[in-house]
């Protein structure tokens, strides 16, 4: 009950009112299964799909495809409509199939028309639409994501110098630090900053594959551009780091504080890109006690190790040491941490 | 009855679960949010609050084992791209002797730690599957000219005492896992090129094997606790109803655009309808909502299936109207499902509960 009464104490209401709110919550989360919203949801997504490529049939007739931006936008206004007005759960997720296939449709459109560049602005503006006609919904971070898509493509096709990943993992950093650790109120954001950080993982394994792939094709191993790249990108993240540990102070110990530094930077100098991503996601669930970002960052985590075979800037050998050696410290400050905490404990 | 346990379903368990967790004081960040949403938290506390709610204890303990985790999984990688890097230049026996070294340490560490004990039975599954690792290996080195299923179905025969002894239900879902790959893989090796059985039949017949080990674990969970799991009925529930919802998807394709071909004649398609909605009535009756409802959609998706087939092989209309069809088409069958699908949950849960 402890935390009931410091959760009264902060907010000013008595523990059995914020235990009502709760079982509340509770309550609005088992209206009808998951499968049951998920195979509706289906057909909310495919009769939104049919309509808006009928809507798309009638522009058929124009030559390029950027004429398609016109019934692509009218399909995100109806979908924005639809998820504005009604509540139930067919009507919402045709709704969001219109949104998310229309921002889809606008996307090509505008490359065809003036490049990623102009896509991910013209996302922004919809997924900022969205934002405040929906406040609360899962089409928000759905639609942020498409924009996260759109900027990270734009980065990738373009020669935009050595800061380009560190670009894109600022980005991401940033907007999952700051919904994650900001409330703001009235808008269910925390899922916006859940997506910027899967999508610094995926964006950083993609990254990491071009610059190995390039080193090998154009035996250009020891070029500095590449790497300057990546460590651009490490940095962001590591930067990134620091803020979370310095936002969450006041109920983190030195000790974790101090093993938290050691493994993130141990990580920065030596592990690929995204593993350093995938360790930032699970840093930032534990930090914050929410399950679905640790999990997410642990099979991250495994995920990047595993695509970690196919990188080509160095030999297996050289992989397997490292990854070995890396391992073995790994274990080593997991052993020192844990006598550290059974000694506090036990004084 | 399946699914149902005291009288309550899963959903309602879930919300007497949720009561229970509030009372007893286990608020997590996602309650924390829910209350922001409520304007009952202000932003300047948030930080604070998310301090408030935290488990501490529980975070640091969590923390260090992943951190162990991530130090096995490094090593262990490590340990794999080493022999990767040799894996070609290795003599037969070193590669031999090293995955059946793999098998006698697992299968040592499951007979010391104990048959029920979380590391042995950790053991006894990685045991299994080093078992069909080696027997890949083999082929690979003797090239024994093994169809794939008789991989899979060696493997089965050979590890299923290990499975029986287990007492462990991830163990036993890894073996039907194994089984039921054999069996779909002599399916598409055998029964469909040389004996000519349709993909649709191939389909069912997978489904009623997956029902048959079903009606064993509902059999056996009577003497045998350890495999009273829901996730483990669950799973068998769903490769059911998903092997069935498969076939009628083949038979709606089959039958407009293979026609005249074995297994592809209206009444099959009709007798694969019924079927299905005999298995909702059976589901039903069991006070199983998932499978009630899977089969449910499975009908549902067979029939609207079969629907934008054919009505996307009629040449009459614009290309516009064609597609304005089959939107409505999915919509009507989409407001069937829901109706009956809350119709099912709502009579499951009022039998269960009288």
């Amino acid at each position: 009950m402890m935390k009931l009464r410091q959760l009264a104490d902060l907010s000013g209401n008595s523990e059995t009112y914020i235990a009502h709110a709760l079982a509340d919550r509770g309550q609005s989360l088992g209206d009808s299964p998951v499968y049951v919203q998920f195979l509706t949801a289906i057909g909310g997504w495919l009769s939104a799909s049919f309509l808006l490529a009928a809507w798309g049939a009638f522009f058929s007739l124009g030559s390029s495809l950027s004429y398609y931006a016109i019934p692509a936008l009218m399909g995100v206004a109806a979908g924005l409509f639809l998820r504005w007005k009604f509540i139930g759960v067919f009507v919402r997720q045709m709704g969001a199939g219109l949104l998310i296939a229309g921002q889809v449709g606008t996307g090509l459109a505008m490359t065809d028309w003036g490049g990623a560049g102009s896509f991910t602005l013209v996302a922004l503006a919809i997924a900022s639409i969205t934002l405040f006609v929906e406040q609360k919904g899962f089409a928000i971070p759905v639609t942020f994501a498409v924009v996260f898509s759109g900027f990270a493509t734009y980065l990738l096709d373009h020669d935009t110098g050595v800061l380009r990943d560190g670009i894109m993992a600022a980005t991401c950093v940033f907007a999952g630090l700051s919904t994650l650790m900001i409330k703001f109120k009235g808008f269910r954001v925390e899922f916006i900053g859940l997506m910027a950080l899967l999508a610094l993982v995926i964006y950083a394994e993609i990254s990491t594959f071009q610059w190995s792939a390039q080193s090998a094709v154009f035996q250009t191993r020891g070029n500095e551009q590449p790497v300057l790249h990546i460590w651009s990108g490490k940095t962001a993240v590591w930067l990134g780091t620091l803020a979370l540990l310095y936002w969450s102070r006041r109920f983190l110990n030195h000790a974790e504080i101090v093993l938290t530094l050691i493994v993130m930077t141990g990580f920065f100098l030596v592990m690929p890109f995204a593993s350093v991503a995938a360790l930032f996601l699970l840093l930032v669930g534990a930090t914050l006690g929410w399950h679905p970002a640790a999990i997410a960052g642990v099979i991250a985590i495994i995920w990047t190790l595993s695509r970690y075979y196919y990188d080509l800037s160095f030999s297996l050998l050289q992989k397997s040491m490292l990854l070995m050696v890396v391992g073995a410290i790994l274990l080593g400050a997991a052993y020192l941490a844990q006598r550290h905490m059974a000694r506090e404990s036990a004084e | 009855m399946l699914g149902c346990r005291g009288g309550k379903c899963v959903n309602d368990q879930k919300d007497a679960s949720e009561a229970r967790r509030v009372r007893a004081g286990h608020v997590t960040i996602e309650d924390l949010w829910f209350l922001a949403d409520r304007s009952m938290l202000d932003r300047t506390d948030w930080m604070t609050a998310v301090g408030s709610v935290r488990d501490t204890q529980a975070w640091r303990d969590w923390s260090i084992r992943i951190i162990y985790a991530i130090g096995v999984a490094h090593v262990l990688a490590g340990v794999v791209f080493f022999f990767a890097y040799n894996w070609a230049d290795l003599a037969k026996a070193i590669k031999f002797g090293l995955l059946f070294g793999g098998i006698a340490i697992s299968v040592t560490t499951w007979l010391f730690a104990g048959i029920d004990s979380r590391p042995g039975q950790i053991s006894g599954v990685i045991a299994t599957v080093l078992t069909g690792v080696l027997m890949a290996v083999f082929g690979q080195i003797y090239q024994t000219g093994a169809d794939a299923y008789e991989l899979f179905a060696s493997w089965a025969i050979l590890v299923l005492p290990w499975m029986l002894v287990s007492r462990n239900p991830a163990h036993v879902l890894v073996w039907i896992i194994i089984a039921d790959t054999a069996f779909g893989l002599f399916g598409a090796q055998v029964m469909y090129p040389v004996w000519g059985v349709s993909d649709t039949m191939i389909l069912v017949m997978n489904a009623a094997v997956i029902g048959a080990i079903l009606a064993a674990q509902y059999w056996a969970v009577r003497s045998h606790d350890f495999l009273d799991r829901w996730w483990l009925q669950g799973t068998l529930v769903l490769g059911v109803t998903l092997h069935m919802m498969l076939a009628g998807w083949q038979a709606a394709a089959n039958y407009n655009f293979s026609p005249g071909q074995s297994g592809t004649e209206w009444e099959f398609f009709l007798i694969l309808a019924i079927t299905g909605m005999i298995l909702g009535v059976f589901w039903r009756l069991a006070g199983n909502k998932l499978g009630a409802i899977m089969s449910l959609a499975g009908l549902v998706s067979m029939v609207t299936l079969h629907g934008l087939l054919a009505v996307s092989r009629s040449e009459t209309g614009t290309g516009a109207g064609l597609l304005i069809v089959m939107a409505l088409i999915v919509m009507v069958a989409s407001a069937l499902f829901i109706y009956l699908s809350k119709w099912l949950a709502a009579d499951i849960s009022r039998r269960a509960a009288s």
